[in-house]
């Protein structure tokens, strides 16, 4: 556990925010969401946890702190666990008794009874329950894994099942430590579900502090994608019948069902669960979320940043696509490189700007720069790193957003606030951005088009039509500028936040 | 006379062990001790050969030896154990059960395999319907982990499909599916070309072939489409037109030929086609082509000459079912 920011005296924070990966060491959409709900509402003081996998991804800050931030601290859940030399041990029958019964809740998809909840969740990490030696070491939690092993797993391997069990859960007892040392909070609010919003619902639980979860995006179907496919989970092949099935490995399951419960947790002990867009919305009440909690809060933007990147746009369409974003395979930047392939055969002079932090992922840049040269786009493809978004937007003459995954893009409605037509995936809520969500939203008409994910030729087309049919662009450009200063300002996302974290306040907390 | 041996076998024991003690010279004691221990480990084989189970008496040489040399090498627990640990045994009743063999149980696995009622099963048409057909987003998830099992070409249509799946996580699934086909090949493209950069590799041909199969496997099957497929193919004909300048190889023809039809170039397709033929290219690998580019060029009667031609040797089963249609 490292403080990053030495704090000379710990005040109560008014808000602990709990952020996955994310502000303020990761640029993007949701670090630019935090920076801004924490600037916006100066009124409240607030203490960030910052929880990372390994720590040599996240070395340098990249945001400077606001005044109202009183304490940061940062944990990385990659660190060993155990630095003492093992030692055996019983372990608590009781606490591990607890536990199974935990297990079974999650294995029959039910929502845990609060009591179970609570003692398992407070049994963590102490030395009166399971202590993070008990898991590691002791006699109980062998048979356990034994147990379960024998009774569900479905692959032969011992020792996968037996490393997998104890890689899976060591970060819960580092959670758990965590849990008890932050400074008192009136109230917290996770940005994710995932460890953050596991640790949230320990606070919840064991200091009875307001819990406030927001989605932008699911994280459990994230995680879902990136394990189905994950190679670093072996499969058991097999190697006999000729069906076809659709089997996926016991310990890739595992891995799936380990994030669900994760998830679920959070649902159980958040109040309010907000989401940006109503597609999020439903999903998380498919994965268990209270409907009489859920509410959505739609990012917003503050249209008079912007008035100068608007003044500044050339009087003539700039053949420059530009996509703003982390370079990250959420963002399928392979996918706007290809396109740039087709546009480039029918617009030679076009320039493809790819505008975003490049720290996250260096494989994944390398492998874009790579499929450039093979592309032969060189000469047309630019990678430029982080920008002022005010200096580049003017610069443009199309917006476009390739990703897979979105909640509610901050980026298209900067664009539309610069006048700039968006050409986006049909993900998340940019539908809703560029064509309209209300029936009165839509009569506005479109800002952009919409094409379907990882279709480079689609994404081709369409960027050759609103860059070379100047009426069309014209009109994008007033629509989605009318539609961001109707519907998608800052003032009123604030509103919502300043209601929902006045409620938690008021409601008190108890420390036990 | 059984006794008599074995007495003048311990006495002769009894005697290497009392030189070893007695007042004689070190070399001499251990020369006499050697002798008579030698001599009384084959007085007691001799006395121990007979009592060997008729089966082992019939080699009686091999046996004699093991038990001498048994006797010689561990003095005297050499001997005890000869008598008591072998011939006793071999004398003994075998030991009879009333039952000759034992039940068990069935010994469990010990872990719970797959029930494989309890999977859903799908066939290869089954997969696509599933897609189009299911409700239940889940399940058009299970067919589409099921398509890992389907060939890379049949797999991609279907993975294409569900990219315009209304489900997020079916259309995320897709996605990361053939990202990670596409990436497979991109980047073995990428290590080619890094190896062709350098100028006096002593591979050259065989990179510049493999590099055109990778980028016509991408174009193949169906990982890009339109201007991008356009490029990649591009790049592999280029590449086998330089290739086949230097070495004239029947398969990089056929190659050029399946190449340049598919960039519907098919006056160069038909000339790669027929270099491949004068290169020494297997007819029946090289008629099916012929055969299509008739069709395209709506010259039914030509189709049916290069499918007839197929028919003398031993085409392959899809255009066996091609030739069953149409001669």
């Amino acid at each position: 556990m490292i403080g990053r920011k030495p704090v000379p005296e710990s005040p109560i924070a008014d808000i602990t925010l709990l952020l996955e990966g994310t502000y303020p060491f990761v640029r993007g959409g949701v670090s630019s969401w935090v920076h801004q709900i924490i600037t916006g509402l100066p009124q409240y003081r607030f203490s960030l946890v910052f929880m990372g996998g390994d720590r040599n991804h996240y070395d340098k800050q990249q945001y400077e702190l606001p005044d109202n931030v009183v304490h940061l601290e940062c944990h990385y859940l990659m660190d060993n666990l155990a630095d003492a030399k093992p030692k055996p041990s019983k372990g608590k029958r009781t606490a591990f008794d607890t536990q199974r019964k935990l297990h079974d809740q999650f294995r029959s998809n039910e929502s845990v009874p609060a009591g179970v909840l609570s003692q398992a969740l407070r049994d963590l990490g102490r030395k009166a329950g399971i202590s993070k030696e008990d898991f590691l070491y002791s006699q109980e939690s062998w048979q356990m894994i034994d147990e379960s092993y024998r009774q569900y797993c479905t692959e032969p391997s011992f020792v996968d099942y037996f490393w997998t069990i104890r890689i899976m859960h060591a970060p819960l007892f580092r959670i758990a430590e965590i849990a008890r040392n932050i400074p008192a909070t009136r109230t917290v609010h996770a940005i994710s579900t995932g460890y953050a919003g596991l640790l949230g619902a320990m606070l919840n639980d064991i200091r009875g502090v307001p819990f406030i979860l927001t989605e932008h995006g699911i994280y459990t179907k994230e995680r879902k994608i990136d394990l189905s496919q994950a190679e670093w989970i072996r499969d058991v092949s097999d190697k006999v019948s000729t069906n076809l099935n659709d089997q996926l490995g016991y310990i890739r399951q595992l891995w799936i069902r380990f994030f669900e419960s994760l998830g679920r947790l959070a649902y159980q002990q958040a109040d309010p669960i907000i989401s940006l867009y109503l597609g999020n919305q439903q999903r998380q009440l498919v994965d268990g979320a209270d409907p009489a909690r859920t509410h959505i809060v739609p990012n917003g933007i503050d249209p008079q940043r912007f008035e100068g990147a608007l003044a500044a746009r050339p009087k003539d369409v700039p053949m420059v696509m530009g996509l703003v974003g982390r370079v990250v395979p959420i963002k399928d930047i392979k996918t706007f490189i290809r396109a740039m392939r087709s546009v480039y055969e029918v617009v030679p002079n076009v320039e493809g700007w790819i505008v975003g932090p490049e720290e996250e992922d260096p494989a994944y840049v390398t492998e874009c720069r790579e499929l450039v040269s093979s592309l032969g786009l060189e000469n047309c493809v630019k990678f430029l790193g982080f920008q002022n978004v005010n200096d580049i937007l003017p610069q443009l003459g199309l917006m476009v957003l390739t990703s897979i995954s979105e909640a509610l893009p901050l980026v298209i409605l900067e664009a539309q606030a610069t006048g700039l037509p968006c050409l986006a995936t049909d993900v998340g809520a940019c539908r809703e951005l560029i064509e309209g969500g209300t029936d009165e939203d839509k009569k506005l008409g479109c800002s952009g088009a919409i094409v379907p994910i990882a279709d480079p030729e689609a994404t081709a087309r369409e960027a050759i039509r609103l860059l070379l049919d100047e009426p069309l662009w014209t009109q994008a450009s007033a629509v989605g500028l009318r539609r961001v200063k109707r519907y998608y300002t800052l003032d009123a996302m604030f509103d919502s936040y300043r209601t929902i974290y006045d409620t938690a306040i008021s409601t008190g907390y108890r420390e036990d | 006379m059984n006794g008599w041996l074995i007495s003048l076998g311990l006495a002769l024991e009894a005697g290497g062990i009392a030189s070893l003690f007695a007042d004689l010279p070190p070399v001499a004691a251990l020369a006499t001790y050697f002798a008579m221990h030698a001599l009384a480990s084959l007085v007691l084989t001799l006395v121990s050969l007979p009592l060997l189970p008729a089966s082992y008496r019939r080699k009686s040489l091999q046996a004699g030896s093991f038990l001498f040399t048994l006797q010689f090498a561990i003095p005297v627990i050499g001997s005890i154990g000869v008598f008591a640990g072998m011939l006793l045994p071999l004398h003994l009743p075998r030991s009879t059960h009333s039952v000759p063999w034992q039940e068990t149980a069935i010994p469990e696995l010990p872990y719970s395999p797959v029930d494989m009622n309890q999977q859903m099963i799908f066939s290869d048409g089954g997969l696509r319907e599933v897609l189009r057909e299911a409700n239940a987003p889940e399940k058009r998830l299970k067919a589409l982990l099921a398509s890992r099992q389907l060939t890379d070409r049949e797999a991609v249509s279907i993975l294409q499909e569900a990219l315009k799946d209304p489900s997020d996580d079916v259309r995320l699934l897709a996605y990361s599916m053939l990202e990670q086909k596409e990436k497979h090949l991109t980047t073995r493209a990428q290590s080619l070309k890094k190896l062709l950069g350098q100028p006096d590799h002593p591979d050259r041909h065989l990179l510049t072939r493999r590099l055109a199969h990778t980028w016509w496997e991408i174009a193949y099957l169906g990982l890009a489409q339109g201007g991008l497929k356009q490029y990649y193919l591009e790049n592999a004909r280029d590449l086998l037109a330089d290739l086949t300048k230097t070495m004239s190889r029947h398969n990089d023809w056929r190659l050029l030929g399946r190449i340049e039809l598919a960039l519907n170039h098919t006056t160069a397709a038909n000339r790669a086609f027929e270099a491949a033929l004068a290169n020494g290219a297997p007819p029946e690998l090289i008629y099916p082509y012929q055969a299509e580019m008739a069709f395209l060029a709506r010259d039914f009667r030509k189709v049916r000459f290069h499918l007839a031609n197929c028919s003398r040797f031993r085409p392959m089963p899809a255009v066996k079912e091609l030739m069953e249609g149409w001669l």
